[in-house]
């Protein structure tokens, strides 16, 4: 029954066109600051890393693909939140809205399966967005920069990664951005128990994300004492893999908060869902 | 399916106030009730859709629990509008929901049943494209796909034109008759009812105003009959002098016009004949909806 509902879920999922957006503006994106890169990148690297050229003899092919996907995913990984809320805050809200909750649910349908397969259908969504940002952006920057060794710039210190140790670190980086986006999604799955219309829980996701994500990285005392337990404060934990040596115990830790918000966000879904009437 | 003291507050009001009725096999059980009479909260309550504020639902045996209500998987419903999923084609949504029902999709079933609620060349259109009748004919099949025992229609004829409503009211006597179907069917239209339940149940600001066989609460109300006779002497004389002489409300020159119940008609008749009048019609003029407000507004 489980599978049934899953391939419900997810065909309904991918048969809407709105789904096919996200992969759409994700490759625009991805092409945009390639393009740009590709036109203007030397500039940017010279920008960049202004303090380092006057110490250190920097040789090679430096703006190379591996480079450009850092780039591409710090940049978009802030955006694609805003992608799965668009989805995600659609499941349980969006079948209100249409009045197709009742028709659902007049089927012998649990809820806590419905909820589960909705979400599980919502994760399946966000992992083909993450392997779609992973495979476009990294074949298409490695096509057009070529390979090399990484250089990644950090406030307090320049990681160098040859080549050859780069790919692990991408698969894994890749790895734990879907943890996190899978926070994203069961806190937009949360958020549409609510709902009777798809708005409200897209718009609030987004609202909880932006604030919790400048207190994460607002440098103030008062908020130190919060960060660690704030899941945006950890969405950024896939950069620890490009770290040398790589902390796995932050990794881990990160991970174990992100973990223990999706639990909460989808123990509170089963349990709103279960109790609540179904009137729309 | 029996309802037993069922009853649903939202806040400080009282929608469903210790409903209790029951549903035999094989019945098409008529729920009648003006609007905002409770009739969809009742409904919804029984599909588990709703949490009673206290009572209880069971359905062929088995109580109806909203966390597990495996039950439905014998149960049909449409409840209110025909919602649908407005990028899914026909066949598409019957596929799906047969899945949700536990069963695999059956293309044979499938295809007859589109045939059978008279949507054949439309299988592979998107619902966006269907009109209100076609939507809820679509809904009817949804709700059989599973060749569930007992099917729940709330409204079903609502919005749809005068052909869409005959073509549902065919449709509906269909599952009751050629299928053998229990059917629940709620409506605010008293004639709707008349004409298709064996049972039915008025349901008045959440509570249940009166029950039984719908022949029988009908006669037990008046109605008006209207005889229309060949007559050129004037008035009939001989019925101020009959027994029905204190029924009679009307009686002009080829027409007499009686309050009765239903089921004195046919002695009326013979009576008529009897006096050898010529008579070209008999026609009850039942004023239903006098009795439904009587009842309705009493609570």
């Amino acid at each position: 029954m489980m599978l049934a509902l899953l391939r419900t879920e997810l065909f309904k999922i991918f048969k809407r066109p709105r789904t096919f957006i996200s992969f759409g503006l994700i490759t625009a994106v991805i092409l945009i600051i390639e393009l740009a890169l590709y036109v203007d990148g030397e500039k940017f690297l010279a920008f960049a890393s202004q303090g380092l050229t006057a110490q250190f003899d920097i040789q090679g092919n430096i703006l190379n693909g591996y480079l450009i996907t850092f780039i591409i995913l710090q940049t978009l990984l802030i955006h694609v939140p805003l992608l799965i809320a668009l989805v995600c805050g659609d499941l349980l809200a969006g079948e209100a809205n249409m009045g197709t909750l009742r028709l659902l649910l007049s089927k012998p349908v649990s809820r806590t399966k419905l909820v589960f397969t909705k979400l599980l259908a919502g994760w399946v969504y966000v992992f083909a967005l993450l392997v779609w940002l992973a495979v476009a952006g990294l074949l298409t920057a490695i096509l057009l920069f070529g390979k090399g060794d990484m250089m990644v710039l950090k406030s307090t210190e320049v990681v160098i990664i040859p080549m050859t140790d780069v790919a692990w670190r991408y698969v894994l980086a890749f790895g734990f951005a879907s943890v996190a986006m899978c926070t994203i999604a069961a806190l937009a799955m949360f958020l549409s128990v609510f709902g009777e219309n798809a708005i409200g829980p897209i718009v609030t996701t987004m609202g909880i994300v932006v604030v919790l994500t400048i207190l994460s990285t607002l440098e103030i005392p008062l908020f130190n004492t919060i960060k660690p337990y704030l899941f945006t404060t950890h969405m950024v934990g896939w950069k620890g893999f490009f770290d040398m040596p790589v902390n796995y115990g932050a990794i881990g830790f990160s991970l174990a908060v992100l973990l223990g918000y999706t639990a909460l966000f989808v123990l509170a879904t089963i349990w709103i869902f279960n109790r609540k009437d179904i009137l729309s | 399916m029996a309802a037993e003291g069922l009853s649903k507050h939202f806040g400080d009001f009282r929608a469903v106030h210790d409903l209790s009725f029951q549903v035999s096999r094989g019945q098409i059980y008529g729920f009648l009730g003006p609007n905002g009479a409770g009739k969809s909260t009742s409904l919804r309550m029984l599909l588990g859709l709703i949490h009673p504020s206290s009572g209880s639902v069971t359905m062929l045996g088995q109580k109806v629990d909203p966390r597990h209500n495996g039950v439905l998987g014998k149960a049909g419903a449409i409840i209110e509008r025909p919602d649908l999923y407005k990028y899914l084609s026909a066949t598409e949504h019957l596929r799906m929901f047969s899945r949700l029902s536990g069963i695999k999709p059956d293309t044979a079933r499938i295809t007859s049943l589109l045939q059978w609620v008279g949507l054949q060349g439309w299988e592979k259109v998107p619902v966006r494209q269907f009109s209100l009748g076609m939507k809820q004919r679509l809904a009817i099949a949804l709700s059989l796909v599973h060749d569930p025992e007992i099917i729940i229609l709330d409204e079903p004829t609502n919005g749809l034109d005068p052909q869409g409503i005959a073509d549902m009211r065919a449709l509906i006597r269909q599952l009751a008759g050629e299928l053998g179907k229990t059917v629940l069917l709620s409506s605010h239209l008293l004639h709707e009812v008349e004409q298709l339940a064996d049972h039915m149940l008025i349901l008045s600001k959440g509570e249940k105003v009166v029950e039984g066989a719908v022949k029988e609460l009908l006669d037990r109300t008046r109605m008006r009959v209207e005889v229309r006779y060949l007559d050129h002497a004037g008035p009939l004389q001989a019925i101020a002098q009959s027994a029905w002489a204190n029924m009679v409300t009307r009686n002009e020159t080829g027409l007499v016009e009686l309050e009765m119940k239903e089921s004195e008609i046919p002695a009326l008749n013979q009576w008529l004949v009897d006096q050898a009048v010529q008579v070209f019609s008999i026609i009850p003029r039942q004023s239903l909806e006098a009795y439904f407000l009587s009842l309705t507004q009493s609570v």
